[in-house]
């Protein structure tokens, strides 16, 4: 019975702290083949009372995740790194093309259309935070979602 | 009498040929953009290419003939750059889809020689659009191309590394059939906004 108890606190804080950084509509670029870099676009928000920290990230199936920032000034087109994302309580981080973006470099093989990529974001509390992503084939510039509206 | 009536003919074809001439190459007066475009700018007179000599997707050489008797769509990057270069080339793809922009050239042209071979760039063009053209080549003859058109660029990062990232101008380049660049557009790039410029810059220019 104590070990059931056990268990079922364990759950609980399992999904609470899963339930701390949600995340949605996590999708990656299709790139050409040979593409050394491709871009996973996500929303984050920080369901916590503090703050949270995104440290780092990692993948099994890149040499290198990075969160990167590109901006655009007179036509010029910078792409920056972030070395720490700060997000407050209740705050939204939208990743989308020209803007955020979490950058997976040197891919482990060829990623195509409908291929699943994991990534885990470290948090400064320690905690991981894992982000399940479809790659989508030529993408257009919004979300798919968006696009159907106009078809009709 | 006759000498002189000669002469006066003779002047006056003269003068005609000269006017046509010079009707053939005048510059019309730049056209006045619709005021909700944003971020489009007209080159007026357009600006000439001195002569280069590039490598096209196929290892092809690649010159000013090459932009002759069409009208090209011209974007500048890096195939290592995973957001801003592939949402411009999927723009370009978008335009290609337009009946009315179909027998334009598309070109994709790297700033960054080193890592994007000719192998890279076909992989990276051919995967937007299979006839689109793909351009690198020696340094100096990219920078005779980029420099007129005003594209500017900055490695950060170790360049001796395969690790660096490019910041550079990100404009979608209007070419005329001459191979003149007439007009560009600022990125941000999405399908509606570049067709609209590109369409009445390249109707206005065609219906002169």
């Amino acid at each position: 019975m104590f070990r059931l108890i056990v268990l079922c606190l364990l759950f609980v804080t399992a999904v609470d702290v899963q339930a701390h950084l949600i995340v949605k509509d996590a999708w990656v670029r299709e790139a050409p083949p040979r593409a050394r870099t491709l871009a996973m676009f996500l929303q984050l928000t920080n369901h916590d009372d503090k703050t949270i920290n995104i440290v780092s990230a990692s993948s099994e199936q890149f040499e290198k995740v990075e969160i990167h920032k590109t901006s655009f000034k007179n036509g010029m087109m910078r792409m920056q790194r972030i070395e720490s994302l700060e997000m407050s309580p209740n705050e939204v981080a939208v990743m989308k093309p020209g803007g955020l973006h979490i950058m997976l470099v040197k891919p482990a093989r060829v990623f195509k259309a409908g291929d699943q990529i994991n990534i885990k974001l470290h948090l400064a509390s320690g905690k991981k935070k894992t982000v399940r992503a479809l790659v989508r084939g030529k993408a257009p510039m919004t979300p798919m979602q968006n696009d159907h509206g106009h078809s009709h | 009498m006759g000498r002189l009536i000669g002469i006066f003919i003779f002047l006056a074809g003269a003068g005609l040929t000269y006017y046509g001439f010079t009707m053939l190459d005048r510059e019309p007066p730049e056209p006045e953009l619709p005021a909700h475009l944003e971020g489009v700018i007209i080159e007026s007179p357009p600006t000439v290419l001195p002569a280069f000599s590039l490598l096209d997707q196929n290892g092809n050489e690649f010159d000013n003939d090459s932009l002759e008797g069409k009208w090209s769509f011209l974007f500048f990057g890096y195939t290592n750059c995973p957001d801003v270069c592939p949402t411009s080339m999927t723009v370009m793809a978008g335009l290609n889809k337009k009946q009315d922009l179909k027998d334009f050239n598309y070109i994709f042209a790297t700033v960054d020689p080193k890592r994007d071979t000719v192998a890279q760039i076909k992989d990276f063009v051919s995967f937007f659009n299979p006839g689109f053209i793909g351009l690198t080549g020696e340094k100096v003859e990219i920078d005779k191309f980029r420099e007129p058109l005003g594209i500017i660029y900055d490695f950060e990062g170790d360049t001796s590394s395969e690790d660096y990232v490019v910041t550079h101008f990100a404009a979608i380049y209007l070419l005329d059939p001459r191979g003149r660049m007439r007009a560009y557009v600022l990125p941000p790039h999405d399908v509606p906004r570049v067709y609209e410029a590109m369409k009445f810059i390249y109707e206005y220019y065609e219906n002169q």
